[in-house]
């Protein structure tokens, strides 16, 4: 029996993007993985599981199995002949795979975007109004003796955020978690709720009116309210005067507040609040990425094109404006003609109408695995998983930029997202002339 | 249309090739391959540049064009993009301008200004893999980036001990691991300070938590930069910036390692002096602090400036002198990112404009312009904008027409804030930079600062990197066509990158990748393996990845090119 | 008024892009010349004659100029861009960003409008009979430059964030409104003849908001100043009584929001605060 020990694999599943991993390799299969949270043990264990074999070409109503240059030609004609293509996805694949996508997405005049805009876009877009006082995860391990997890439940969606990084961290100057305080905001008492220093419940949906308020206590404005987001006073003033006598104070921001009722705006009360804070103390806030590389897509797309996400190349220049020029807005209004979708399955997760409306257009899904979405395309060519199978820069959450590297050999035939993407710019490139 | 040839003559060019002592004289510039050559065949191309200046391309010391805060002005400004796009075309990608270009135009927009080297001005070591990143990406030029020291726990840490062999050990590492090319200080000890939101104001403030001071940083790196032989001085961004009467913190920095001047090359480089040019005690009564920093200078040979000049007009501000950022969010108002880098550095961005109605801005313009007029020796002081902090690049031609042209400057100060204008002395100073002294200032001694040996001439044996703007200094008087000369160097005739023609006017025809210099200094191998041994630990301690994960391998780089020495120790 | 008529002839199936479908680029040419302008449509660059059936005359006069459109152009971007004279009739839906960055001149729209009408108008006069979307008089992302003139007047319902960054000029909607009315507003006046969802007022600095309809709360940044007769909407007066409250306080705002008493109980609590000692 041959056994390999890789040692510091970073993990590609979650934005935390965990650089320690020991994998330990037995006649080409994971034996063991040390220091692998819950959700990383998940895809060791799973990742070969209901995985495309070859690549495939729709024959009438059924999905036929192809030599890959059978299924690039037919997908290059697809994207080459569109007028209003759109390629999505990209969050769960390598920056290089990336760069090409953008690279394409400007040869063939389509619009580029990723899950950005169902996850975190609407923090972008409140940057872009606001700004953001942020620093990388280092900083927060050291110096926070606040830790406010806001929507977030990093117990299950970041399993190793709080030890690595934070609330259980041994920092510089944070030696243990006596040294910190940890308070969680959410709709309901979550599991990370249940290990913080306090809860503050806060009704659904009023995530701006809590923020607002908080703000307008920091700022010793008087509230003619007495309960906010079903939030007592008391509690929003105790709140405020534990922000602004902290030495360095952090948000972490999840889901539950990007995509609650008023999402963009949501994260641009945030921030100011964090702005107004910094008039008295250090606070900063930082974003819960979800996906391993959905950081590297926005940073790829903006050195590219100027923007981050939801890039319209289509008149051969950028041209950026989420509710127009995002890939689940285009697919409502019915406007877009062919997808090239690359590790993700929007079918399983856009509003119906998006899905549906994706679902009628020539696709092609470009992933490992078997999803809705590559059950609805015209075209579906199998990838190695980055970060396993093949190797890739990616971006933690806080914009610290890792080199994934592979360990096990992909399966007989089955080859990276940047070489399949690379023959089909070659192929369209070639049509186009 | 292909030429089979890798043979250029370019005929008949009135050169300006200081470092070769060639001052307007028309000769012939021999390329073969991607060298200057002595001669060429029958068969070579040939470029007529009859009554055109050829100068070398030009070399820019000091430019924010890749990595981490850069992306997050971009991403901050979607307005700074949609009012200048690039077009695709056949060779070009498409992108934004203006004051945060997207990595392809950058390359393109420095190529028909006539430039093809250079320099990232900061890297935090963290994130150098990303500047690389980007840096790969931008087209045609010749590239390195800097690597921010100045805040670096473990040296600070080395430096308190006076460990000064194995700080030189750990800079040598740190250098090879981002890959960088040379020591770049930011507001020392000042970025660790704003980790907590704190602020240092002079160099004997004690870094908390660290016991040092700025100047223990200054004067250290600077001797561990001699030990190491570097190719560049230490690249100093002074503390106080932006803050009136820094004038003085600037001639303190400078004076701080005169003792260690030997003589030969200078130890100390003082970037975007403007910014660090202010005398005065509040915004009211500020006045240019030039006067005294170029008498200090011209007194002093072991320093080098460049400029930092401001254009009027909108633009983004971007260092990694956090708790600077963060003072001009507050004067402005305007929006404010910062980015905190755990153990090592900072960084801060805030849009700002300038205007010539405001006394401030006003002063600041003239400061710039004071320190290129007064500086004697055009070899110790460099011309940029501090890309973009004091404007874009492509504001470039318009500061070369303030240098050479007195009425060019007249023109401006008619325009500003007329008490700025009466405080400043430049009114009065008719100097204007001869062409040989524009071309030292924007390349030869910009190369020559750099260690770059076969960059900023013409010689033989140097890269065949050279720009032609048409403009006949022959017929025309660069003073008085001062229009002409900012639209002949907006837009160069032609631009030649490694013996390829990469523009003409302002069309890109070809695109190549182009090298990513960096230093290595060899240390001994007993100094290496300690100094491997300790920051085992620190990295365990102080990051938050792995060490053999920061580490960047060489082959990252599209096109690496290593400048190695070798080290005292 | 001379009249040039622009009747789609195909169904669109991605979106086009016409900024020069707008008086400034019509006026003094002829209908050839017209027809010949390019537009873009997905990536492919068209002519808007093959999209369009123009008829009518060349008109030399911008102020003689009216541009009708007929037929159903939701898919349709930046119609009467940049405008500085002349009209613009939709007689069907209109799509996004009509009237962009509009100085003068009038549109009116017989259907619904897309998101972005009259985003950064500086002046003239928009009317749309139906609904609209998001971002009405609103600025571009990132730019805090919002409608400074104009009017723009909606008879049926408005999304969010209408008048975001707005800086001057009246946006009237006969309607109800979703989230974050006058965001970051500045100056000029928002009208909400019904009801709005949540959030009036977010982080406006200055300006006025009228509801005229119900609105759930008022953000707790903002303050009671005083019961009003009556609120005005440029020259014409609206018989209240109006709630007066000021904000928003989180950007040091004077804005000025104005709800309807009437219909409003939830709000009544803001009564106990009158005439607080602060």
């Amino acid at each position: 029996m041959s056994s390999k020990i890789f040692q510091d694999i970073i993990c590609t599943v979650c934005g935390c993007c965990c650089d320690n991993l020991e994998i330990e390799i037995k006649d080409g299969n994971i034996s063991r993985a040390k220091n692998a949270c819950a959700m990383s043990l998940g895809k060791l264990m799973n990742f070969n599981k209901e995985r495309n074999e070859f690549p495939m070409v729709r024959n009438g109503d059924k999905l036929s199995k192809a030599s890959l240059s059978e299924a690039i030609d037919k997908a290059a004609n697809i994207l080459a002949d569109s007028k209003y293509p759109i390629l999505y996805g990209w969050s769960l694949t390598s920056c290089e795979a990336i760069e090409l996508g953008v690279e394409l997405a400007d040869c063939i005049g389509g619009v580029m975007d990723n899950t950005t805009g169902t996850c975190h876009g609407p923090g972008i877009i409140g940057i872009q109004d606001v700004g953001e006082s942020t620093c990388t995860l280092g900083e927060v391990k050291h110096r926070a003796d606040l830790i406010i997890y806001w929507g977030a439940n990093p117990v299950h969606a970041h399993p190793n955020h709080m030890m690595r990084y934070s609330a259980l961290s041994k920092g510089r100057f944070r030696a243990t978690r006596k040294d910190r305080n940890v308070i969680t905001v959410d709709v309901r008492m979550t599991d990370t709720a249940k290990i913080s220093d306090s809860f503050i419940q806060i009704e659904p949906n009023k995530d701006y009116e809590l923020l607002s308020a908080i703000t307008a206590t920091v700022k010793d404005l008087e509230l003619e309210q007495d309960k906010v987001a079903g939030v007592p006073l008391e509690e929003i003033e105790n709140l405020a005067d534990i922000m602004v006598n902290c030495e360095f104070g952090i948000i972490f921001f999840g889901l539950g507040i990007t995509m609650s009722l008023g999402k963009s705006r949501n994260i641009d009360m945030a921030l100011s609040l964090v702005r107004e804070l910094n008039k008295r103390t250090k606070f900063l806030i930082m974003p819960m990425r979800g996906h391993f590389n959905v950081t590297g897509a926005n940073q790829v797309t903006a050195w590219q094109t100027g923007y981050p996400f939801a890039v319209d190349l289509s008149k051969g220049f950028p041209l950026y404006n989420p509710g127009d020029t995002s890939a689940v807005d285009i697919l409502m209004r019915d406007e877009c003609d062919a997808a090239l979708v690359v590790a993700s399955d929007p079918i399983s997760n856009f509003p119906n109408q998006a899905a549906r409306n994706l679902a009628k257009i020539p696709l092609i899904t470009i992933d490992p695995h078997v999803t809705l979405t590559t059950l609805c395309s015209e075209v579906v060519i199998p990838s190695a998983h980055v970060g396993i199978e093949t190797e890739g820069s990616i971006y933690r959450m806080d914009g610290v930029v890792l080199e994934a590297r592979k360990f096990i050999e992909p399966p007989n035939g089955i080859v990276s997202d940047v070489e399949i993407l690379q023959n089909l710019l070659n192929r369209v490139k070639k049509i186009s002339k | 249309m292909r030429f089979l040839t890798s043979e250029l003559l370019i005929k008949n060019g009135i050169i300006f090739d200081p470092i070769n002592n060639v001052d307007g004289e028309k000769m012939d510039i021999s390329i073969k391959d991607d060298k200057i050559v002595d001669k060429v065949s029958k068969g070579a191309r040939v470029l007529d540049a009859s009554g055109k200046i050829v100068m070398p391309g030009g070399v820019d010391i000091h430019s924010h064009i890749a990595g981490s805060k850069v992306n997050s002005g971009r991403i901050l400004r979607p307005e700074d993009h949609e009012k200048d796009v690039e077009y695709k075309t056949k060779i070009k990608r498409s992108g934004v301008g203006h004051s945060i270009p997207s990595t392809f135009t950058t390359g393109y927009r420095y190529s028909t200004l006539g430039y093809t080297t250079v320099i990232e001005a900061a890297a935090p070591p963290l994130k150098a893999r990303h500047t690389h990143e980007e840096l790969n990406e931008i087209p045609i030029l010749d590239k390195a980036c800097y690597t921010l020291l100045g805040n670096n726990w473990f040296i600070m840490e080395l430096l308190k001990e006076n460990k000064l062999e194995e700080c030189a050990a750990y800079v040598s590492w740190m250098l090879e691991a981002t890959r960088g090319y040379a020591i770049k200080i930011v507001d020392p000890g000042g970025v660790e300070a704003w980790g907590w939101g704190n602020f240092i104001t002079n160099l004997e403030d004690e870094v908390p938590n660290f016991s040092i001071t700025p100047r223990e940083i200054v004067v250290g790196l600077c001797k561990a930069n001699k030990m190491l032989n570097l190719p560049h001085a230490i690249h100093v961004h002074t503390n106080n910036l932006g803050v009136p009467g820094n004038y003085q913190t600037t001639i303190e920095t400078m004076d701080s390692v005169s003792n260690l001047y030997s003589g030969d090359k200078p130890i100390i480089h003082i970037t975007h002096t403007q910014f660090t040019g202010f005398k005065g005690s509040s915004w009211l009564n500020l006045s240019s602090g030039a006067p005294e920093i170029a008498d200090y200078v011209n007194k002093h040979k072991h320093v080098t400036l460049d400029l930092g000049q401001i254009a009027f007009g909108d633009t983004t501000t971007m260092t990694a002198d956090g708790p600077f950022q963060f003072f001009l969010h507050k004067l402005s108002g305007n929006k404010w990112v910062n980015c905190d880098v755990e153990a090592e550095t900072g960084s801060g961005i805030v849009p700002f404009t300038y205007r010539r109605s405001n006394y401030v801005n006003a002063i600041q313009w003239g400061i710039g312009l004071e320190l290129a007029l007064l500086v004697k020796d055009p070899w110790r002081i460099f011309m940029t904008t501090d890309h973009p902090n004091g404007a874009p690049f492509t504001k470039y031609p318009l500061v070369i027409s303030w240098l050479v042209s007195k009425k060019a400057r007249e023109k401006a100060l008619a325009k500003i804030n007329s008490s700025a204008k009466r405080r400043l002395d430049i009114p009065g100073m008719d100097r204007e930079y001869t062409l040989s002294e524009l071309a030292i200032i924007t390349r030869a001694a910009t190369a020559k600062a750099l260690g770059l040996k076969n960059k900023g001439h013409l010689g033989i044996g140097a890269d065949a990197d050279v720009a032609i703007y048409d403009f006949n200094p022959s017929s025309m008087d660069p003073s008085k066509h001062y229009p002409k000369l900012k639209r002949a160097f907006g837009n160069a005739h032609y631009t030649i990158k490694g013996g390829k023609i990469i523009s003409k006017k302002k069309e890109i025809l070809d695109c190549v990748d182009g090298r990513t210099y960096w230093a290595k200094s060899r240390i001994s191998k007993d100094l290496e393996s300690s100094i491997l041994e300790n920051l085992k630990d620190m990295f365990e301690d102080s990051y938050t990845v792995r060490m053999s994960n920061y580490v960047i391998r060489e082959d990252y780089l599209k096109i690496p090119e290593k400048i190695e020495v070798t080290a005292e120790v | 008024m001379a009249e040039i008529t622009f009747k789609i002839n195909k169904i669109l199936r991605v979106p086009v892009d016409s900024p020069d479908l707008n008086p400034d680029s019509i006026v003094g040419k002829s209908l050839d010349e017209i027809r010949n302008i390019e537009i873009w449509e997905g990536n492919r660059k068209i002519n808007l004659g093959e999209i369009f059936d123009v008829n009518g005359e060349q008109v030399d006069k911008i102020e003689d100029l009216s541009i009708r459109v007929i037929g159903d152009v939701s898919k349709v971007k930046r119609i009467g861009q940049n405008m500085s004279g002349g009209n613009i009739q939709i007689d069907g839906n209109a799509g996004m960003y009509l009237g962009n960055k509009m100085k003068d001149g009038s549109i009116i729209v017989s259907g619904d409008a897309g998101s972005w009408l009259g985003a950064s108008m500086l002046g003239g006069r928009i009317e749309v009979k139906g609904n609209t979307g998001d971002f009405v008089g609103a600025s571009y992302r990132g730019k805090s430059e919002g409608m400074k003139g104009g009017m723009i007047l909606i008879h049926g319902d408005a999304g969010n964030e209408i008048g975001c960054w707005m800086k001057g000029g009246t946006i009237q909607i006969m309607g109800s409104s979703e989230t974050y009315p006058g965001m970051h507003m500045k100056n000029g006046t928002i009208y909400i003849d019904k009801n709005c969802l949540c959030r009036a007022g977010a982080q406006m600095s200055g300006g006025k908001i009228i509801i005229n309809g119900k609105i759930p709360e008022i953000l707790p940044s903002f303050a009671i100043e005083s019961i009003r007769g009556s609120a005005r909407i440029d020259k014409e007066k609206i018989q209240g009584p109006f709630y007066l409250f000021v904000g928003d306080g989180n950007e040091d705002g004077e804005g000025r929001l104005y709800v309807r008493k009437e219909g409003n109980d939830d709000l009544k609590y803001c009564e106990d605060y009158l005439d607080m000692e602060v």
